[in-house]
């Protein structure tokens, strides 16, 4: 880290490690370089792990053997960061921040090549739900770690620098989207957005308000089981159902092998991932599973019909949030609609009518978490904090305090105040009850607190700084 | 003006009161009351709380909303019902404390914010109820609340608790509701208690009474128990007041009877029956004692005083058993009942004492300190090791802020961090500060602070150890051993008295190190002391008078030189040997030569730490001494690292310098002597 202090900022990288899909963006400076998967050159990876003995392969990669060996493929890991239980790829078992260790190694290699250079320092987004137990304004509490926060997000620190990173920093996903490039005029400080995020596997809603550096989340809500591939599940089974007579002779056929059955499972939802990714265009698709099967067709009608039930929760998600924050819709300045499910056109038709808020949109909905992100770095501000200078020395406070601790009452005197030897600056309780005085042994003037009333402290600790 | 501090003692069925103001404090009567006592009485009125006497007059009236000792709660850790109100321990004690505050200020006439409450003396630190304590008193409206243990206080009564040697151990018995037994161990403000026992024989003595009462009017009472409505409660209060006021009226009387009521039969009770139902309170009262001084590591012989308190000491018959049990005489006061009182009191007037002076800041040290950004924020990690250096611009440390984001802790120049200070994970803000050297360019502009300087007709030895510093006048009368970092006695030595003049004496470093005073008088008598101890070790006569005397340390040798006969023009001297173990004479030459040829032999000690140049233990600086020109001594302090000088002082002309460095690197020392004057300088490192 010694190299850093030319004055020239240090590459971050940016990483969402979606539930389904991951993405990378290298920060250098000016410049923001996304890292796209290497094998399909996608701006998205598959969050997707598989153990093939030897090696974890991550991406694309293992999303091409998991047809092999079905077993030693995982995705949808990122679920299980709070309970952490780990799970058997093949003969192993790995815990979820392994598997997340494994994709963020992977996008730090795949980054480090592109940008040629080592990368030390990363900023992971988090969902929104992944809370902070004491906000920025909360005190000190205690001196604890313990306390700190919800644990994933600790483990998504931890993940991180198990992959090699030496400083993690975290980013709630919806104030990232906040910070993305619009399509059209940038929100203002102090707007309020409602930031509608349809991710592969998760509905996330948060209402954000604007601000130059920081925006603040005022309340957050999410559906667990209500993504862009539960859409994808509800067409695979429309598909199984509509063309029942010409894929039950495969499915008996396939019978005989479990994995050929789950093959052609597989093969059934890709067609329908494919058929919704056409209908983001197009008004009717019609397309083939496989060569020797009939024609396929879904219209747009069709699949609004089909995706309504789901979409109306998610509506209903949004609506719960604004009440419970007690946020009138009016207020709310615009609807961001972010993440690869929110493509789809029934999305758009579904907030201008069911929620009656302006729209608006990312280039790259899927990207603008990440694209956000990076665009946080430059604005958040420096992370350098010089060491405090003053032309007149300064000296530290310290007491021998009687049995060797106390709580700290309250301070007698506040920065700037001069006092005289043998003065009491400060009230401590020791244990037994009994409250002392901790005195100047020489005049001063006190310089600045170290330690707010109600701190325990002990014998020798700096509680104060004061110049002679 | 000393801040004025309130003192109160919250019984469980009387509470004391007394106001501190500097060294005066006096008890404080209830308004409207007739004694130091205020009924530990709550009552939940429809215009608000009522304590005290007023409680009691009203408890007639709504005997359902009144309560009898607000800390019961508080000792039970449970609510208490006001009729439909459920009141919690702190909220009750909260209303009396408010009520007691605003009583007090009136009769004051000035704001009292400052509280110390008495606390039962089974709770013990780290117990949740010293937490309710302390919550009451804030709620009542004083910032700074002081807990002192009732057991404590009764052993500081000043009434019983005259006359006790520094660290005398104080058997006490409290006696109130609760009865408890305690030894205290009194040092002024370190005065702690260190075991404890209690149980509820006052409580169980009142409810004996109340039982006989009722077996007694049996053919009346139920009948005013059981009525109706609120008439049964307030019955069964009148009650306990009834037996409780006889039960007084017994210290001073063998029989006493009453009427309950004007219309019910009178109810007799004797000091015999009393005696009997007390008896097992006080069996229970001598074993206890003696367990809980045992529990001391103690035995009744090491007792300084033996305490009796509480309002149960009235009890006549308790004194003569305590007497009998223990085979010691009692210490009680005229109102055992204020006697925790006036001890809180008597702690209270020692506040201001309860001081404790800064440490002395290190010289070589600075802080570094860095503004968290927001104000708080965990330490994520220390780039830089304790004890390692670091350049400018060099991250030194990392903190996380609340919003997730890492901030780089810049050095802002070159230096070695000492200590760290904060640890991993530790929360930290709004300033995180580290412990760093300070660079020699800085040390050199800002001097050391000098401690102390001391001044002797005499000289100074600084004993091999560097931990002390000796003392000793010309005439080595009298010795004085002094701790360097606070220049204070820590033993003094004086020469018996004597016939014979004192002609010299100087202090020795003898076998394994002793510290030892050689000292000769006119009569030609030398004798060693063992500073330590105080022992004569050797006591021998050279009687030829002697002038001068030599010590070789390491072979603890002595050589007198005396006046020799007359050869010629020349008087040779003598020069005549001694085994300071044994006081022998060893031999006796005429040689002009000796002294020279004998280096070991020295006027004074050779094994004194205070030498003309010295490093410092931790190896980081080095001080010298010098002539400059014009004969003045000089002292010059140098950074060994860089060479660079740091500290210089010039003496006096006709002075000369020796230095040392104390043995835990954090004094650094010089004596200047002339010819018969020596001063010790003392700085801080």
């Amino acid at each position: 880290m010694s190299g850093t202090f030319d004055g020239a900022a240090p590459p971050v990288l940016v990483i969402d490690v979606g539930t389904t899909s991951s993405s990378a963006v290298v920060v250098a400076g000016d410049t923001t370089v996304l890292v796209p998967e290497p094998v399909t050159g996608a701006a998205t990876w598959p969050s997707a792990v598989f153990w093939d003995g030897q090696q974890m392969l991550v991406g694309t990669l293992a999303e091409r053997r998991k047809r092999s060996d079905p077993e030693a493929f995982d995705s949808g890991f990122k679920r299980g960061l709070a309970a952490d239980a780990s799970v058997l790829l093949g003969p192993r078992r790995f815990r979820p921040v392994e598997q997340i260790v494994a994709v963020v190694s992977t996008l730090r290699a795949e980054a480090e090549r592109l940008h040629g250079a080592p990368i030390h320092r990363a900023v992971l987004t988090v969902p929104a739900s992944y809370e902070r137990l004491s906000g920025p304004e909360a005190p000190v509490s205690g001196g604890s770690a313990g306390q700190h926060s919800d644990v994933r997000r600790t483990r998504m620190v931890a993940a991180a620098e198990a992959a090699g990173f030496q400083t993690v920093e975290l980013l709630p996903e919806p104030v990232a989207a906040a910070f993305a490039p619009l399509a059209g005029a940038p929100f203002q400080p102090g707007d309020l957005v409602l930031v509608y995020d349809l991710g592969g596997g998760t509905f996330d809603t948060a209402l954000v308000r604007i601000g130059e550096r920081w925006h603040e989340v005022l309340g957050h809500a999410a559906l667990d089981d209500c993504g862009g591939h539960d859409i994808d599940a509800l067409i695979a089974a429309r598909i199984s159902a509509d063309g029942q007579q010409w894929l039950a002779p495969l499915t008996s056929a396939a019978s005989s092998s479990t994995p050929a059955t789950l093959r052609l499972g597989m093969a059934v939802t890709e067609f329908a991932q494919h058929v919704k990714h056409q209908l983001s265009d197009a008004a009717v698709v019609e397309d083939f599973l496989m060569p020797n099967t009939p024609s396929y067709r879904m219209s747009q009608e069709e699949l609004s019909t089909l995706a309504a039930p789901l979409l109306g929760r998610t509506a209903a998600c949004c609506t719960e949030l604004l009440a419970r924050v007690g946020v009138p819709v009016h207020d709310v300045t615009a609807a961001l609609v972010v993440g690869g499910g929110s493509r789809m056109p029934a999305v758009a038709d579904l907030l201008q009518r069911g929620l009656g808020l302006p729209l608006r949109r990312v280039v790259d909905p899927e990207l603008a978490t990440v694209r956000g992100a990076a665009r946080w770095v430059p604005v958040s501000g420096p992370r350098r904090v010089a060491a405090r200078t003053s032309p007149e020395p300064s000296v530290p406070l310290s007491w021998s305090i009687p049995g060797g601790g106390a709580r700290l009452l309250r301070w007698l005197v506040t920065p700037g105040q001069a006092y005289m030897e043998g003065v009491p600056l400060a009230r401590v309780r020791l244990p037994g009850g009994a409250v002392w005085d901790l005195t100047a042994s020489s005049p001063g003037t006190l310089d600045r607190l170290l330690v707010p009333p109600g701190t325990d402290v002990s014998a020798g600790n700096w509680l104060a700084l004061s110049r002679p | 003006m000393a801040e004025p501090i309130l003192v109160v003692d919250v019984g469980t069925s009387g509470t004391r009161v007394a106001l501190v103001e500097g060294d005066r404090s006096g008890l404080i009567r209830e308004p409207g009351g007739a004694t130091y006592v205020w009924p530990s009485s709550v009552c939940l009125d429809d215009t608000g709380y009522l304590i005290g006497t007023a409680a009691e007059r009203r408890k007639r009236a709504i005997p359902r909303r009144y309560i009898d000792g607000p800390r019961r709660a508080v000792d039970a850790q449970a609510s208490m019902w006001l009729e439909n109100h459920e009141v919690s321990g702190v909220e009750a004690l909260a209303a009396y404390l408010t009520a007691v505050h605003t009583e007090a200020q009136q009769q004051y006439g000035a704001p009292i914010h400052r509280l110390t409450l008495t606390a039962p003396a089974d709770y013990l630190p780290g117990d949740p109820r010293r937490d309710v304590l302390v919550a009451a008193g804030e709620a009542a409206g004083f910032p700074d609340v002081e807990l002192v243990s009732d057991a404590v206080c009764a052993a500081l009564d000043p009434e019983t608790g005259s006359g006790l040697p520094p660290g005398g151990l104080v058997l006490v018995c409290d006696l109130g509701a609760t009865w408890t037994t305690a030894t205290v161990q009194v040092r002024g403000n370190h005065t702690t208690q260190l075991t404890h026992q209690d149980s509820a024989a006052g409580h169980d003595l009142d409810a004996l009474l109340i039982n006989d009462l009722r077996s007694e009017g049996r053919a009346w009472i139920e009948q005013l128990f059981t009525a109706p409505g609120d008439a049964g409660l307030r019955a069964y209060y009148e009650a306990i007041d009834f037996t409780r006021r006889l039960k007084h009226q017994l210290a001073d009387a063998d029989e006493v009877a009453d009427h309950l009521t004007p219309l019910t039969p009178p109810y007799r009770l004797t000091r015999e029956w009393l005696a009997a139902f007390a008896e097992p309170a006080l069996r229970w009262l001598v074993s206890s004692c003696m367990a809980v001084v045992q529990e001391a590591g103690a035995t009744l012989d090491d007792l300084s005083a033996i305490v009796l308190a509480g309002g149960g000491a009235r009890l006549p018959m308790v004194e003569p058993a305590l007497r009998a049990g223990l085979g010691q005489q009692i210490r009680t006061s005229a109102e055992p009942e204020l006697a925790v009182a006036r001890g809180a009191a008597r702690w209270s007037v020692g506040a201001v004492t309860r001081a404790v002076l800064a440490d002395r800041p290190r010289w070589r040290i600075e802080p570094v300190s860095w503004e968290i950004p927001g104000g708080v924020g965990q330490v994520s990690r220390w780039l830089v090791a304790e004890g390692h250096p670091y350049q400018a611009g060099e991250v030194v440390a990392q903190v996380r802020t609340p919003d997730e984001r890492v901030f780089d802790l810049i050095a802002p120049q070159a230096g070695t961090l000492l200590a760290h200070r904060a640890a991993v994970g530790d929360h930290v803000g709004p300033v995180l500060v580290a412990a760093a050297a300070k660079a020699p360019k800085a040390l050199a502009e800002q001097p050391p602070v000098q401690r102390q300087r001391l001044d002797v007709v005499g000289s100074w030895l600084l004993a091999p150890d560097r931990q002390r510093l000796v003392e000793c006048d010309g005439a080595g009368r009298h010795v004085r051993i002094r701790g360097i970092d606070d220049g204070a006695v820590i033993s003094e030595f004086t020469l018996p008295p004597n016939d014979a003049v004192p002609r010299g004496g100087q202090v020795y470093i003898g076998p394994e190190g002793r510290l030892c005073l050689v000292a000769w008088d006119a009569d030609g008598w030398i004798s060693v002391w063992e500073l330590d101890s105080g022992t004569l070790a050797t006591r021998f006569r050279d009687p030829s008078t002697p002038d001068k005397v030599l010590v070789d340390e390491a072979q603890w040798r002595l050589a007198t030189e005396a006046e020799g006969k007359v050869v010629g023009r020349y008087r040779r001297s003598a020069v005549t040997t001694w085994d300071l173990r044994t006081g022998a004479r060893l031999e006796k030459v005429s040689d002009d030569a000796w002294a020279r040829r004998h280096p070991g032999y020295a006027a004074r000690s050779g094994s004194d730490a205070f030498a003309t140049s010295a490093t410092c233990p931790d190896g980081q600086l080095r001080a010298t001494t010098s002539d400059v020109a014009g004969g003045t001594a000089v002292l010059v302090v140098h950074d060994v690292a860089t060479d660079h000088e740091v500290f210089r002082v010039q003496g006096s002309p006709g002075q000369r310098v020796r230095v040392g460095f104390s043995a835990d690197a954090r004094q650094l020392l010089a004596v200047w002597e002339s010819d018969d004057r020596s001063v010790v300088d003392v700085w801080d490192l």
